[in-house]
Parts: structure tokens; C-alpha cells; sequence
């Protein structure tokens, strides 16, 4: 139960490091680089650059994300920016923008 | 939101600004700024280094910086914080270094410590809390007065009582050496009376016995009286000082007195290298005062003439030794 989550009323600016996952249902602007999981909730909007191993978007992103695992947005994500990932899935309803690299 | 949804993980840091209307708790890091219109919770491993806007905080891990609480700050015990803290109320089990300003309510627990300033309304101290510092204890009248404002009269209050505080302290001390001043001519006193009381029979009789000094047997008659100078040196201090104390007093009573005064210092020395007065020859009699009763006022009195006085020893002695 040690992870991080940020909520729905929080807003971040600058820099989340660290080895928890991270839940997000607020704000984060910035960067993200964790060791763990990102989870974007349906309320969470994030501007920022994420580097992790795995990500999991249902609310809103904006920025480019380079995960060794994988990438999944889930039917509400809507999402602007760059996919660097092995594995990458885009579920039915989920809005995306940008560019895609699989090959990691 | 009454239970804490947002934390920040044991092993998240956070570099930023963090801003947000509701609990925030910390196990891990946050350096930069946080600014919330609930409370902050950060947990023993939380370590927080920003400046900090709060509706409250409550401390158990640490936190560097400064903190800014609209109603109530608690460092729970292991709790540290260093930073300048205000806030409305406080109560410190935990360590703080750094000033606080608590506008209504300060305590500190048994195991808090605190080491910084204070300005609150009201202070509470455990038996075993720790405080060091200045502490202003404000009345709530200025309570309606901006954050910056009061933080500047606290201020003002603080060097204010540090004024006083010194010119109590010297006030304290004037008071205090004034009574030492008071006290040591009380002391003095009574201990000049009973010597001038003394010196002054002894002026009294100089007048006769410098009108018998040129009989010889004198010494042998003041010899009895001798023993009475000696308790002189038996309390060394004060007599020398009332002796000059009471030099003035005789020269207005006396002229002889004033020109004779000095002349008993060298005497001994003079005599002793004349080899009239040998002082071990005094201490084979028994005499170990000779000299000290040699130098004695009395003495100075009865015998204007050095010559007189040491022929007068000599005769006494030799006949004494006959």
C-alpha cells in the first residue's frame, strides 16, 4: 500500500521520480520516471513526459511515453503524443494522436 | 474528502510544486512547494523540503522549509521540522528548530522540543518539554491584523522584549550592585566603628605617654599593654585600611600624628641594619611581636623621637636580660 497516488484535486509541476507505482486521478505536469507502473485514471489529466517500464491510460494525456514493458489505453483515454514501447494496446473507444515505436 | 486519497508513495519523490484541495499525505519525498487547502500528513519515512501552504500539517517524518498553516500544526513524537512555522495553533511532540509563530495556542508535549523563537497568545509546556528561545506572548488584540503584518510586529515585539528584556537585566544588575554597595559599607561600617573607637583612646593616651617617653622605665610599663596591640594582627585585613581610614581623622586631631605616620614603615628595616633592634634577639625573649608592636600606631604616639625609642628598647632589653 505504499503507492502514490495522486488526487483528484492535486495538481503537480515538475518532476515524479521514484520506485512506487504511481496513480494518478489530478493533475501532473512535467515528467514522470518511475521504476513502476503508471496509471492514469479517468480524472487524471497528465502533461508530461512518462518513462517506465508500464503505463495504463483512461483519462487524459498529453506528451510522449517510452515504456520497456508496454502501453495500454484503455476505452476513455485520449491521448496526444509519442508511443516508444514493445508492446502497445490501444483499446476500442480510446482516442489517439501521435506516433507509434515498437521497436524498442 | 475526509479520508487521505492522495500520498505520495514511500518511494516517490516529487520535485515541484504540488498543489491540490485535499489531504495530502507523504511517505515519500517532496522538495519544492506544496500548497493545500486541507492537511498535510507526512509520515515518519515522509521527508518533506518545500515551503508549505496548509490548511494543517502533521508531522511525523521531516520537513525542511518553511510552513504556512491557516489553523493547526502537529509534530507527532519523531517528528522533525526546521523551518520557520505559522500557524494558528501548535502542539509539539516532536523537534522543531526554527521560530514559531503560533497566533492563538502553543504546547509543547513531554517529548517535544523546540529551539527557535516563539511568539504565541498562549504557551503550554509539559514537564519535560524543551524550549529554547525567545519567547513573545502576544495578546490576541493584534489577532486581526494580515499574516505579514503581525509577522512584522511579532518581530518588532520580539526585539522590543529583547530591549527591555536587557534593560531589565542591566536595571536587575544596577539593582543588584547597588545593593552590594548598600551591603559592604553596612559591613564596613560597624567594623570602623569599634577600631576608631580603639585608635582613638590610643590618641587619647598619646598625649601622656609622649609626656613619659623620656622616662626609660616606660616601656616595662607599657609592656602589659602590649598584648593588646597584638589581636591587631591576628585580623590583618581590615586594620591597615582602617588605619589609613583613620590617619585623616588623627591628623585633624593631632599634627604629630601626620608626621610620624610614615616614619614607623622604614623603622625596622633601619633598625635592624643598625643591629640595635634584632628582631631574633626578641624571639629568644619571647618577643615575636617586636616588630609588629614596633610598628604599631601606639608606638608612633608615645615616641616623637626614633632615637628615644629605640634607646628605650635597648634598655629594656638589656635589662631584662640582666
Amino acid at each position: 500500500m505504499a503507492n502514490t497516488i495522486i488526487g483528484t484535486s492535486i495538481t503537480i509541476d515538475g518532476e515524479i521520480t521514484g520506485t512506487d507505482p504511481v496513480i494518478v486521478q489530478g493533475t501532473v505536469k512535467g515528467r514522470i520516471a518511475l521504476e513502476d507502473n503508471v496509471y492514469i485514471d479517468e480524472s487524471g489529466v497528465v502533461e508530461a513526459d512518462i518513462q517506465t517500464p508500464s503505463v495504463e491510460i483512461s483519462g487524459q494525456f498529453t506528451g510522449d511515453v517510452t515504456a520497456s514493458e508496454r502501453v495500454e489505453l484503455k476505452p476513455e483515454a485520449r491521448m496526444s503524443g509519442n508511443i516508444r514501447s514493445p508492446r502497445i494496446l490501444i483499446a476500442d473507444g480510446a482516442n489517439f494522436k501521435g506516433h507509434i515505436d515498437m521497436d524498442v | 474528502m475526509a479520508d487521505i486519497v492522495t500520498q505520495i508513495g514511500e518511494g516517490t519523490r516529487i520535485a515541484g510544486h504540488v498543489a491540490g484541495e485535499e489531504d495530502l499525505s507523504v511517505l515519500g519525498a517532496i522538495e519544492g512547494s506544496v500548497s493545500l487547502t486541507e492537511v498535510l500528513y507526512v509520515e515518519p519515512s515522509g521527508r518533506v523540503e518545500a515551503t508549505v501552504e496548509a490548511r494543517g500539517a502533521v508531522i511525523a517524518g521531516s520537513v525542511q522549509g518553511s510552513l504556512q498553516l491557516s489553523e493547526s500544526l502537529v509534530v507527532d513524537p519523531g517528528g522533525q521540522v526546521k523551518a520557520t512555522v505559522q500557524t494558528t495553533t501548535a502542539i509539539i511532540s516532536g523537534t522543531v528548530v526554527g521560530d514559531v509563530v503560533a497566533r492563538e495556542r502553543l504546547e509543547i508535549t513531554a517529548e517535544g522540543r523546540l529551539l527557535g523563537d516563539v511568539s504565541t497568545a498562549r504557551l503550554i509546556m509539559a514537564d519535560g518539554a524543551t524550549l529554547k528561545g525567545r519567547v513573545a506572548m502576544a495578546g490576541l488584540e493584534d489577532e486581526p491584523m494580515p499574516e505579514g503584518a503581525r509577522a512584522e510586529a511579532t518581530e518588532a515585539r520580539s526585539s522590543r522584549s529583547r530591549a527591555t528584556s536587557s534593560r531589565a537585566s542591566s536595571r536587575a544588575s544596577s539593582r543588584r550592585s547597588s545593593s552590594y554597595s548598600r551591603a559592604t559599607p553596612s559591613i564596613a561600617r560597624p567594623s570602623a566603628r569599634p577600631t576608631t573607637a580603639s585608635t582613638s583612646p590610643v590618641t587619647a593616651t598619646a598625649p601622656a605617654a609622649s609626656a613619659v617617653t623620656s622616662a626609660p622605665a616606660r616601656p616595662a610599663t607599657s609592656a602589659p599593654a602590649r598584648p593588646a596591640p597584638t589581636p591587631r594582627p591576628s585580623a590583618p585585613s581590615p586594620a591597615p585600611s582602617l588605619a589609613r581610614a583613620t590617619a585623616p581623622r588623627g591628623a585633624t586631631t593631632t599634627t604629630t600624628v601626620v608626621v610620624e605616620e610614615p616614619a614607623p614603615e622604614p623603622e625596622p628595616s633601619q633598625a635592624a641594619a643598625s643591629g640595635l633592634l634584632d628582631p631574633e634577639e626578641f624571639a629568644d625573649l619571647g618577643w615575636n611581636k617586636g616588630r609588629s608592636y614596633l610598628k604599631s600606631e601606639d608606638l608612633n604616639l608615645e615616641y616623637s623621637n626614633l632615637n628615644e625609642m629605640i634607646a628605650a628598647y635597648t634598655a629594656h632589653v638589656s635589662s631584662l636580660k640582666a
